[in-house]
């Protein structure tokens, strides 16, 4: 887990970045092993790039601005989508949903 | 050290359809000790290891008894190689034997044959027909499992859990039957094979994952290696594997090891349905035929098992990276069919002679 130092006035503080998907590995070609079961799935290439940004710490709400960014989609056509990635990835557990916001 | 001099010998050597643990446990016991003597204990003369020609071949193999001629054929064979070899440790491989090398601790001992086995009560408690008890008493998840001994008693059991049930014999062999007009075929083929009991049991649908580790006799488990299985034969068994790093089921494994005070290699066989917690459905009082994949990665537990043998501390193994992974591959072995006739009659092979007195020794 990386760990970041923030300067301030004060005494600097260590914060953890987030990491939330401790058990799953990305690998390339959209591949990821979830270390604790031992199976694996092959994404499309839009639920490999947002999976790895929750990973990071992205909130699910952000999800359809990263679309209508990356791929320059309408934001109807993105929360559709983002919608479908994230039942998609509620079957094999990758996301926890409860108390997930829905996107804007 | 003189001790560190003396043989192996390891039993199991066919690495065919259905691969026997032996020749991957002589691969792993080179790895870590490349002038290590194997001793092969052979069943038949066409087992593989026999043929082959890397790590996994057995320096020299001797024919020994089926293990149901029992304990004092065994002895007098393992005496009659003891004149010709200086073995001195044993791991043997295969569960149909484990018993007779029970039976015979205090003979070993005497011969200075160092050979870590189980308590006999961790090992009939892990018996197919004991192990649904043992994991009720233990609050360990296990597939509902019924012994039957005669026809009529399968005919019951089944009905009683539903098909389609798996009909086991008490050692070796499983067929999945899907109705009562599959079952006589199915447990008389098994019982012509190994006798009665016959183990009905539950059929369970899901990821099948196998941990292979040496217990410490106290309830510990020294090392181990958790794998799902990627690909299967026709017939079950593992060809390719990954590891895991999975918390509930290194718990639930530790806590059957414990229950068990197991001592020495052990494997463990689990189901994963979806929605339900790990069920154990086979105890191995050995190691798995997959057991040089863990030592190709840095565990290597077959050396820590001769490790403890030589009465060394053992070395402290990494665990298995997550995501490594193992896939079978089958190879032809050429061979003559002098070497079939010569071990077939006179039971023996040296693949590598023994040094002539005044030589070094390696």
């Amino acid at each position: 887990m990386k760990t970041r130092r923030v300067q301030s006035k004060a005494a600097p503080v260590t914060v953890q970045a987030p990491h939330r998907l401790a058990g799953l590995r990305f690998y390339a070609g959209g591949f990821v092993l979830d270390t604790e079961s031992g199976s694996f799935y092959r994404l499309t290439p839009a639920a490999d790039y947002l999976l790895r940004k929750y990973d990071a710490g992205t909130e699910v709400r952000d999800f359809a601005g990263l679309i209508e960014t990356r791929y320059d989609q309408d934001h109807a056509s993105a929360v559709r989508d983002v919608e479908l990635l994230l039942n998609q990835f509620a079957a094999p557990g990758f996301l926890d949903r409860t108390g997930e916001k829905e996107p804007a | 050290m003189k001790s560190d001099l003396r043989s192996i010998a390891v039993s199991g050597l066919h690495r065919g359809e259905n691969p026997q643990p032996g020749a991957a446990v002589a691969a792993s016991l080179r790895r870590a000790f490349p002038s290590l003597r194997v001793v092969g204990f052979s069943y038949d003369p066409m087992e593989s290891s026999l043929y082959g020609q890397g790590a996994d071949r057995p320096d020299a193999a001797y024919l020994v008894p089926f293990p149901g001629a029992g304990p004092r054929a065994l002895l007098e064979r393992l005496d009659m190689i003891r004149a010709e070899e200086d073995i001195g440790f044993v791991i043997p491989c295969l569960d149909s034997e484990i018993a007779n090398f029970c039976a015979l601790q205090s003979e070993l001992r005497d011969r200075s044959i160092q050979c870590i086995l189980p308590a006999e009560s961790s090992f009939e408690q892990r018996h197919k027909s004991n192990l649904y008890k043992f994991c009720r008493d233990n609050g360990i998840p296990a597939p509902r499992t019924l012994v039957a001994a005669d026809p009529e008693e399968v005919e019951e059991c089944a009905k009683e859990i539903g098909y389609p049930v798996y009909i086991k014999g008490r050692l070796y062999h499983a067929h999945l039957v899907h109705s009562r007009e599959g079952l006589a075929a199915a447990y008389e083929e098994i019982v012509n094979t190994w006798g009665w009991p016959i183990i009905v049991q539950e059929n369970l649908v899901g990821e099948e994952y196998d941990v292979t580790g040496v217990g410490n006799g106290r309830g510990g488990i020294d090392a181990s290696c958790s794998i799902r299985k990627l690909l299967r034969t026709a017939n079950g068994k593992g060809f390719a594997g990954i590891v895991v790093a999975n918390p509930e089921l290194d718990t639930l494994s530790q806590h059957i090891v414990r229950a068990l005070k197991w001592n020495g290699p052990f494997e463990l066989e689990f189901v994963k349905v979806a929605g339900r917690p790990h069920a154990l459905m086979e105890i191995n009082p050995r190691f798995p035929a997959w057991i040089d994949f863990p030592s190709q990665i840095g565990c290597n537990l077959p050396a820590l098992v001769f490790e403890r043998l030589l009465k060394h501390r053992p070395r402290k193994l990494e665990p298995c990276e997550p995501g490594r992974m193992f896939v079978r591959h089958s190879v032809d072995l050429a061979g003559d069919f002098a070497d079939f006739a010569a071990m077939a009659s006179v039971g023996r092979r040296v693949f590598s002679p023994l040094p002539v007195a005044g030589e070094a020794t390696p």
